[in-house]
């Protein structure tokens, strides 16, 4: 039985080249032995003789690698999650510009005048004796969208921020003698 | 072979690393999953790297030379976990923006634009019907 498992190129690249006489199968087979090995057995309390602290270094050495190794391993395949949140995130905003900037306020500014010129058509009307209340269709005023006093945000432009800083520097240009 | 063990050291760094990768066939019964796989395969590829790179040193210059590669890994640590912080934060936080301006976007559309236009066109018959009648006054 085998399985496949996903491992960085650079990292067989330059393992290939340190270990000529290994083809990629024997390499990858000794590595999970000595990585195993290695990663797994602590370092001992205090080595003593050449080979020993030689072996412990090798051990610590093996840690670490294993350590930034993990770290990698979790950004490499995090990547495409973080491309595709920050996809995401850039198109929800451009819906939100989209209907925040200009369907909603344009809705908003239509109903508002018309609520306007409703009342003052429904004051014109009383004033020639005709009794609104049982004009139909009526409006149930209280399910309505309050959009009285509405004004659309102003939203700034290149252009408009130009002509607030000519504006500004005129105000504060001093007078001319 | 110690430009080659240099090349592996700073490869470890994500931010350096090409990102290549490449599937590889392994006998099953290889120890931990996939993701635990990974840093020991790295590990043990580390030391067949190590290897070749003292292996026409003394002891004690092999040794200075694991030392000064464990010093490279170990410079690498911080920077890679900040990293990784760095990439699950931002992750997180877009996807839970995405999410709640979603809604909002959802709500909008599905609500508060049917409604408006609802207003408008009950505001568009009434206003009709009070002008004909004062047409007619």
């Amino acid at each position: 039985m085998t399985r496949t498992i996903q491992l960085p190129a650079g990292d067989l690249e330059l393992a290939a080249r340190a270990r000529p006489d290994l083809d990629e199968a024997s390499l990858i087979r000794e590595a999970i032995a000595r990585g195993s090995g290695l990663v797994r057995s602590a370092t001992e309390a205090a080595p003593s003789g050449e080979e020993e602290l030689e072996r412990a270094l090798r051990v610590d050495l093996a840690h670490a690698v294993a350590e930034v190794a993990g770290l990698r391993w979790s950004i490499v395949s995090n990547r495409e999650r973080l491309g595709r949140a920050t996809d995401d995130e850039r198109r929800t905003y451009e819906e939100s510009i989209a209907l925040d900037a200009d369907l909603v306020p344009a809705l908003k500014v239509e109903a508002r005048d018309l609520r306007m010129e409703l009342r003052r058509l429904e004051a014109e009307a009383a004033a020639r004796g005709i009794d609104v209340g049982d004009v139909e269709p009526s409006i149930d005023w209280s399910s309505t969208i309050a959009v009285a006093g509405y004004g659309a945000p102003r939203y700034e432009s290149a252009e408009s921020r130009r002509a607030t800083t000519v504006a500004f520097f005129r105000r504060i240009r001093p007078a001319d003698d | 072979m110690a430009d080659v063990l240099d090349a592996f050291l700073w490869g470890l760094d994500p931010n350096g690393s090409d990102g290549r990768v490449r599937s590889v066939t392994i006998e099953d019964g290889s120890p931990g999953t996939d993701a635990e796989l990974g840093p020991i395969v790295a590990a043990g590829l580390a030391d067949l790297v190590i290897e070749a790179a003292i292996s026409d040193a003394l002891p004690a210059e092999r040794r200075r030379r694991v030392g000064d590669a464990i010093a490279k890994v170990d410079s690498l640590i911080p920077v890679v976990r900040y990293t990784w912080f760095d990439h699950a934060r931002k992750t997180e936080q877009r996807e839970r923006v995405a999410r709640g301006r979603r809604l909002e976007n959802e709500l909008t559309t599905s609500w508060l634009v049917p409604r408006l236009r609802q207003d408008i066109a009950a505001y568009r018959a009434r206003i009709d019907m009070l002008r004909w009648l004062m047409e007619g006054s």
